[in-house]
């Protein structure tokens, strides 16, 4: 009996531990993603480009394909700059050594000299490298449109 | 007689060297790298999509799937069969490119185009182009799709 609580008691445990890590890790990335949006908001691109892996990709809501140096060289040179990012909701959930941010955010940019406003449906995917960082390696952004979407598939 | 016994010796020696030159070639081929496996599975998933195979569509998707479709729709996998089982859904044509794959460990990143042709609800539709991603991972030894997001590439 004493030997069948300890293994209840030892399971229980280590189920708990495993919520745990699995809740920081989520908070890691949840965190990682706001601090993301917030460097790209204030244009500190250096600090968005330490978030994102060397091989980031973002495929933005015409479809195009960016890699990571699209962001941070395009930024750079002044031509992209974000005037409003606001979440409308935001969701984070890790799987093992994979994460995802998924959410709708209305995002008001100007790139090239073009004002572009709207809301998107994005998901963010964070992977957690060898030395236990998470860095985000992919984003894809979809235009919501305002219409009414029931005869969609 | 000594000719023709070096003649023998050089021909199946020649025949010797074709041989293990052959090996590392065919396992070569024969190799099923993660990649490959990816790749594989991504057309298998094309041709279900295309033939409305429900079955083999249950088998790849994960029961934990999130579709968010090219209009910011947001569906699971449930969702999904229910459609493809109701029969609304005709796919006439599918075709994929520029087809990308990474790999992190038990996860997989692809990225393609796909151009299709669907008839909805007995209208048909114009071709559309598709930028999709779709995360695989590993579940009990299975790769299945996780999640998908798609975004209809205007102009096009």
């Amino acid at each position: 009996m004493k030997a069948k609580l300890t293994f209840l008691t030892l399971l229980f445990l280590s189920t708990m531990t495993q919520v745990t890590a699995q809740d920081t890790d989520t908070e890691t990335i949840i965190k990682a993603h706001a601090e993301w949006l917030q460097a790209s908001e204030r244009g500190e691109w250096k600090h968005a480009g330490d978030i994102m892996a060397e091989d980031f990709v973002h495929y933005n809501a015409q479809g195009i394909m960016m890699p990571k140096s699209f962001f941070v060289d395009e930024a750079r040179a002044g031509e992209l700059s974000i005037d409003t990012l606001q979440m409308e909701s935001a969701e984070g959930r890790t799987e093992g050594n994979m994460g995802f941010i998924t959410g709708v955010l209305r995002l008001k940019f100007s790139r090239k000299n073009a004002d572009i406003d709207g809301r998107y449906r994005f998901t963010r995917i964070f992977v957690k490298q060898e030395d236990g960082q998470w860095k985000m390696i992919h984003s894809h952004n979809t235009a919501l449109e305002e219409k009414d979407l029931s005869h969609k598939a | 007689m000594l000719a023709s016994v070096m003649k023998m010796m050089k021909y199946c020696s020649l025949w010797v060297l074709v041989g293990l030159l052959n090996v590392p070639f065919v396992a070569v081929a024969g190799q099923n790298t993660p990649e490959s496996e990816i790749l594989q599975l991504t057309e298998e998933l094309g041709r279900a999509v295309k033939a409305g195979d429900d079955v083999v569509l249950d088998q790849l998707l994960s029961d934990n799937l999130v579709i968010y479709n090219a209009w910011g729709k947001e569906r699971d996998k449930q969702g999904h069969l229910d459609i493809v089982r109701s029969g609304k859904l005709l796919v006439r044509s599918y075709d994929s490119a520029e087809t990308n794959v990474r790999m992190y460990g038990d996860v997989a990143i692809v990225g393609e185009i796909i151009n299709a042709e669907i008839t909805w609800d007995g209208n048909v539709r114009d071709q559309e182009t598709i930028r999709s991603t779709r995360v695989f991972a590993k579940e009990e030894g299975q790769w299945r799709v996780v999640h998908v997001q798609n975004t209809l590439i205007k102009g096009v």
